[in-house]
């Protein structure tokens, strides 16, 4: 189902869920790439983050997972409003601020500080682009299973009708 | 989050490997801090009056009213649009496209355009757009034989039939009710600070109740005369859910924990209560009572439920006999009770648990906002894998097992490309597996712990297996939530998904549950709740388990 018009904060959450699911991320990298979405300018990514055999994603986390872990500095190559996403995520989840600067490829995770880090703020309620909300809709509907009579019957544990 | 409230004595809290199991969870019953009674309180303390300003309804009952009320200072609205439904295209299903009525919850009061458009699109549900202005939708079919009855026996100049009235309970049933940014309505981010809408579904909760007065409305006016009080009260709002409702608890653990952590939090305290009141004793005799005639009242078609509702029935006298004066006006009467109470089902424990509960508001109301919270789960990569192997093995022994034993992995949770309605399959005999819904948390769990290594960080682990990352999200989030994860095997033979519905449903407030099969359950909301006159009562609270007879 494509999304015209303005969708939810929620809905945006959700479709990058699935899309990320639906496009192979495993299920704890979808997660992140979801509450990475409450900062994420989908329309300002230049490729997909939901597939691919070498996810930015999950290079990008990692990145963050070691130096958080105080293995930084860490170098990392992606699109840049993705990596300021999960910059912003990851100092909201952690509280605790990154001192990091961005590089043309992508960015340089020094370290996590304790500086007070304001909240960052949602992007809340938003457009997106009907090309891009068709292509992540197609991802998410990769997790549908195909009906069938038994199921239709049997799969939700109740009847068709309910006329009592 | 664990009760640190100094001025509160307390016994200790149940431990979570007794209160997570899907068996005692699918026993649970409602209490003073469900959902529906926390609002209920709110519109009552602040002597909310509802108004009706639309009513543009033909003879039949079709057309559309719209309802508004005052909470918290601001003004919320129910557009309820009611529709001529072919029989034929009566279910209660996701997949239904068309339904008896269909309901928003406005943010404010809406004009004559906003009406308009919620009018043209609330009753195609799911296959329209909404707005930030639209905080709940909604949609009910009617109980088509009681609310028929009912027209008939008004025109007739009659109440209509008791038994009826009891025996079904509510006039329409509610078969969705979406909030938080469902198909462009408003995130609940929008309204969670205002006053009286920021405890969990408190919007979804007062869409329920006043979709509730609506149907009282909507089935005098076809009828042309009035109900009588007693069974307008006893008239709640029906509902029908399937299993849908179950992957929530699961993709919400710190939601779980906060709504657990509460009820366990005020069973502890009231069970630290040294002496009782002679007043608070006979508040607890009465209760003794409501609740055993509400047993009573109680009865389902489905052999399990049944069994189960006649062992509470033959087990409830036992304790009420257990409360004789000399240990009621005992020392920790209520504690020595509840120990006793360990001899009788769980079934029995639960409802007694909530009656316990229910007379001590001033110990425990103040528990209810806790139960929302923002707090999600979160990963720590500098822990190293020897401490959360640790944590695998002191919390998740349960978990532990062998996966690849047909009955261990017998279902699979999927959604299905027919309306996107959440299914349950059996592995062995149906495709669809490799499509799975996560819910094999256990599963999830326990392959991480076989490939755990001894050494090193969680980042260096999750940098070679980041398909474990999920797994060790909740493994760590555990540990300072104890009640955020339900202890069972989801896709185990024995794991019954209604257990799950049952004990969400209960946190809302629901009563009465009827089940359908193991996987689907019909039940009452606002039963005995309140009408909309009723709310400045001196009683407008005291509708725990409510009874038929007067």
């Amino acid at each position: 189902m494509t999304h015209p018009g303005a969708i939810s904060a929620n809905e945006v959450e959700t479709l990058v869920l699935k899309a990320a699911r639906g496009g192979g991320l495993p299920l704890g990298c979808a997660e992140d790439l979801a509450a990475a979405a409450r900062y994420l300018d989908l329309d300002g990514l230049t490729r997909c983050p939901c597939s691919g055999e070498d996810p930015d994603v999950i290079a990008v986390q990692t990145a963050l997972d070691f130096v958080m872990a105080g293995e930084g500095p860490q170098s990392v190559e992606g699109d840049r409003v993705l990596i300021h996403a999960y910059v912003l995520a990851a100092q909201t989840a952690w509280g605790k601020r990154l001192v990091w600067s961005e590089t043309e490829t992508g960015a340089i995770f020094e370290r996590f500080d304790d500086t007070p880090v304001p909240p960052a703020q949602p992007l809340g309620r938003r457009t997106l682009s009907p090309d891009l909300a068709a292509h992540l809709s197609e991802l998410a509907a990769r997790l549908l299973v195909p009906e069938t009579d038994a199921s239709r019957l049997a799969g939700a544990g109740a009847g068709l009708t309910d006329n009592d | 989050m664990l009760d640190t409230k100094p001025h509160c004595a307390m016994m200790p809290l149940r431990p979570p490997a007794q209160v997570m199991r899907l068996r005692r969870m699918g026993a649970s019953f409602p209490t003073r801090l469900s959902f529906l009674r926390v609002l209920l309180r709110q519109l009552s303390a602040e002597k909310a009056h509802v108004t009706r300003p639309v009513w543009n309804m033909c003879a039949d009952g079709f057309g559309h009213a719209v309802y508004s009320v005052t909470l918290g200072g601001h003004v919320y609205s129910l557009v309820a649009v009611s529709t001529d439904l072919p029989p034929d295209q009566r279910t209660d299903r996701v997949i239904a496209t068309a339904w008896d009525s269909a309901y928003v919850l406005y943010d404010g009061v809406p004009d004559e355009d906003e009406i308009a458009r919620i009018v043209a699109s609330a009753p195609h549900q799911e296959a329209s757009r909404y707005t930030e202005h639209d905080l709940v939708l909604s949609r009910a079919n009617k109980s088509v034989r009681l609310f028929a009855h009912t027209v008939d026996a008004l025109r007739a100049g009659r109440q209509p039939d008791a038994d009826l009235v009891a025996q079904t309970g509510y006039l329409m049933r509610t078969t969705a009710v979406y909030g938080n940014g469902k198909f462009g309505i408003a995130d609940r981010d929008v309204f969670a600070d205002r006053p009286g809408l920021g405890g969990p579904f408190m919007a979804e909760m007062l869409a329920v109740w006043l979709i509730r007065g609506f149907t009282h409305d909507l089935v005098e006016h076809v009828g042309g005369a009035p109900l009588s009080r007693h069974l307008k009260r006893q008239l709640g709002i029906g509902n029908s859910t399937g299993l849908g409702m179950a992957p929530f608890l699961v993709s919400h653990p710190m939601l779980l924990n906060a709504w657990i952590n509460a009820r366990e939090t005020a069973l502890a305290r009231v069970r630290a209560i040294e002496f009782l009141s002679a007043g608070q004793i006979e508040r607890i005799y009465e209760l003794m009572a409501r609740a055993a005639q509400h047993l009573t009242e109680w009865n389902v078609s489905d052999k399990i439920g049944q069994d189960r509702i006649d062992m509470i029935r033959r087990e409830w006298p036992a304790i009420a006999a257990s409360m004789t004066p000399d240990v009621m006006s005992g020392a920790y009467s209520l504690d020595r009770l509840w120990d006793g109470a360990g001899a009788t089902g769980i079934d029995t424990q639960e409802c007694f648990a909530a009656l316990l509960i229910e007379p001590f508001g001033d110990l425990v109301d103040d528990l209810a906002p806790d139960m929302a919270t923002d707090r999600a789960p979160t990963l720590d990569p500098a822990m190293t894998c020897a401490e959360l192997s640790a944590h695998l093995h002191t919390d998740w022994t349960w978990a532990l097992a062998d996966y690849g034993a047909p009955d261990a992995c017998h279902q699979f949770w999927y959604v299905s490309q027919s309306k996107a309605e959440p299914r349950l399959g059996l592995r062995h005999d149906e495709p669809g597996a490799d499509l799975e819904s996560p819910l094999d948390i256990a599963r999830r769990v326990a392959d991480l712990a076989a490939e755990l290594p001894n050494g090193g960080t969680v980042a260096a682990f999750l940098a070679g297996h980041p398909h474990h990352r999920a797994a060790v999200r909740r493994v760590q989030s555990l540990s300072s939530a104890p009640y955020a994860e339900i202890r069972d095997n989801l896709i185990g033979r024995d794991c019954l998904p209604i257990d799950m519905l049952r004990c969400k449903l209960s946190f809302f407030g629901a009563a009465k549950f009827d089940p359908k099969s193991d996987r689907w359950t019909r039940i009452t909301l606002c039963q005995g709740a309140p009408l909309r006159d009723e709310l400045h009562d001196a009683d407008a609270d005291d509708w725990w388990l409510p009874t038929f007879a007067l």
